[in-house]
């Protein structure tokens, strides 16, 4: 009897005391925690709710009236331009591509380790301490007429390719995407090189053990294994390219000649700021948040479907 | 190198080949590489550099000046601009550490109700694009008078820069073993003490990595400064991308200027590379 209750007792302290660690631990987390989610809560979240809702009202920065889905309506159906914008972010995302290739190439010679790699790497990813602004006026330099690229394409014989670059409506875009896929070669190549580091070497000896040549192990071993770094790199320029170039653009062209070079992310600005029509920033805003979305998942069940035919 | 890594086996060519042959084909293939890396490299340099040297040069192609650099510091208020990125970017960068270091760690050692949901949430916001929140943002801050302040100005920046910060700590300590927290409370140490004395510490390259990211961003935004902070006093960012295109200034004092601006990230780039490339890759974000 007395053993017993000795033994509850001693049990009971020690799911006391394991109590109270359970309730510190609980504490303190949510001290730790508190700052960063108030934060975040106040100054991302709440502000995303109140766009979705202002989305669906005529709002000029003071009053809001209820207007339902028109500024949607309007953006999917109606002006020239919005169709042109929509152009344009097409554009940047078919852009990527020949991106991905260069720095899918880069990345595959310079994890050969031939000389001079490790200085390659250095200047290859410098664009990524350079801001929109310094990359923007540099190219903006380097594309005047009778300046850098000029001079260039003069010296080896092109003098007919010697345009107007960023004053034409035909070229602005095809320029300003040169430059923004300048400056995400770094990060892409750099991704593609944790890939190819990620592949096992008794994956690809076990593939020359039973014969495969250079391109075969390229093309059925290397090629497969690096689809998710493929997925990656294609998901970060493309965020970027959708939400991160405002500054390129500002810098560059301010979104011309025309709509030549606006980006749904340059509208949102010009919609608020110049225009003053926040309800439609608002809506466009949140359509692109949307697409985000949907090309995220979209490429997230690419990726899923490969990989399943694969095993 | 100690481990065989992926080039290694594929450049191994032995047997039929015979080693002969095959060291030489190699030295060949390895030339070519080489060679291509360098044309890919000063391709990627070229435009850089010919503006650089251009704005040494009267009018981009003359004989060589100094009129340019000089006229940076007497047409643009350079020093100013650059101690404002200065100020945005340090109080920004401190604000973000303080806060998603230890809700980092809250999330991955610390469970709380409600951890997991405000995780979630917290991750999710790394999906939102600026531009979707901006707007409601301005007015709201606008209502509270932080609107062309740096207080204001600090605070986006640290909104902005929590979620991708707290999913990188959070990552990182979920990596670290628990037995570390279980010897320090059988040693008798309260939560708050392990986490100040064993865990931080340990938390140290990957705190420089947020950090080296969040100046990055900071430090080369345009939309949030030019939003945010007094016309008067802006960042070396804003107060270049107001001048170009305006035709006011030559274009190669610009250039001069951006150079002077891009010097503090090409430091932090150059000093913190590896700290840089491991935070890229773990969770892409710019």
């Amino acid at each position: 009897m007395g053993r017993v209750a000795r033994a509850r007792t001693l049990r009971s302290r020690e799911s006391a005391r394991a109590e109270d660690l359970d309730r510190g631990r609980r504490r303190t987390g949510l001290l730790l925690a508190l700052p960063a989610a108030v934060l975040v809560g106040g100054l991302v979240v709440f502000p995303i709710a109140e766009a979705t809702y202002y989305s669906f009202t005529s709002w000029n920065g003071e009053t809001a009236h209820f207007v339902g889905l028109s500024s949607y309506s309007q953006l999917l159906f109606h002006t020239t331009a919005i169709r042109q914008i929509f152009q344009n972010n097409l554009s940047v995302v078919l852009s990527i591509p020949a991106g991905l290739f260069f720095a899918l190439t880069a990345a595959f010679l310079t994890s050969l380790r031939v000389p001079g790699w490790r200085p390659f790497r250095f200047v290859v990813f410098l664009p990524v301490a350079l801001s929109w602004v310094v990359i923007g006026i540099v190219f903006s330099n380097f594309l005047t007429p009778g300046q850098g690229i000029d001079s260039l394409l003069s010296g080896i014989g092109l003098h007919s390719l010697a345009l107007d670059w960023l004053g034409s409506t035909h070229t602005a875009l095809p320029a300003l995407l040169a430059t923004f896929n300048w400056a995400l070669f770094g990060i892409n190549t750099v991704i593609f090189m944790t890939g190819l580091a990620s592949i096992p070497p008794e994956v690809v000896e076990a593939a020359r053990v039973d014969g495969a040549g250079f391109f075969k192990i390229l093309r059925h071993i290397v090629m497969p294994l690096l689809g998710r770094f493929v997925r990656l790199a294609f998901l970060v320029t493309m965020i970027s390219g959708f939400s991160g170039m405002f500054g390129l653009i500002y810098v560059m062209t301010a979104g011309g000649p025309g709509f030549s070079t606006t980006t749904l992310e340059f509208q949102i600005y010009q919609s608020a700021f110049t225009l003053g029509n926040f309800g439609q920033a608002a809506a466009l805003g949140i359509f692109l948040l949307l697409i985000m979305l949907a090309v995220t998942f979209v490429i997230n069940m690419i990726g899923r479907r490969k990989a399943a035919d694969l095993w | 190198m100690v481990t065989a890594t992926l080039p290694d086996v594929l450049e191994h060519k032995g047997g039929a080949a015979g080693p002969g042959r095959a060291r030489s084909s190699l030295a060949g293939r390895h030339l070519v590489a080489s060679i291509t890396l360098l044309v890919i490299g000063v391709a990627l340099l070229y435009p850089l550099i010919d503006v650089v040297i251009a704005s040494f040069r009267t009018q981009g192609t003359g004989p060589f000046t100094l009129q340019y650099w000089r006229a940076v510091f007497q047409q643009i208020p350079v020093w100013h601009q650059l101690g404002m990125s200065a100020l945005v970017t340090g109080c920004s960068v401190a604000g973000v550490l303080v806060v998603s270091v230890p809700a980092g760690y809250a999330y991955a050692k610390l469970s709380f109700r409600g951890a997991k949901i405000v995780f979630a949430v917290t991750i999710a916001c790394m999906m939102i694009p600026v531009e979707s929140m901006i707007i409601p943002e301005y007015s709201n801050l606008a209502k509270v008078g932080l609107v062309g302040s740096v207080l204001g100005t600090v605070l986006v920046f640290i909104g902005l820069g929590i979620p991708l910060s707290v999913f990188l700590m959070a990552s990182y300590f979920n990596s670290l073993p628990d037995a570390l927290v279980e010897s320090g409370l059988v040693d008798g140490a309260g939560h708050l003490r392990i986490f100040l004395s064993v865990m931080l510490p340990l938390a140290i390259p990957a705190i420089v990595t947020i950090g080296v990211l969040e100046f990055l961003a900071v430090w080369n935004d345009l939309l949030i400064a030019l939003l945010f902070l007094p016309i008067q006093s802006q960042t070396i960012a804003v107060g270049l991308a107001a001048l170009q295109g305006n035709h006011i200034l030559n274009t190669y004092v610009l250039v001069a200027g951006s150079v002077l601006s891009a010097i503090p990230p090409m430091i932090v780039y150059m000093l913190f590379q590896r700290h840089l490339v491991a935070g890229l890759t773990m969770g892409v974000h710019r």
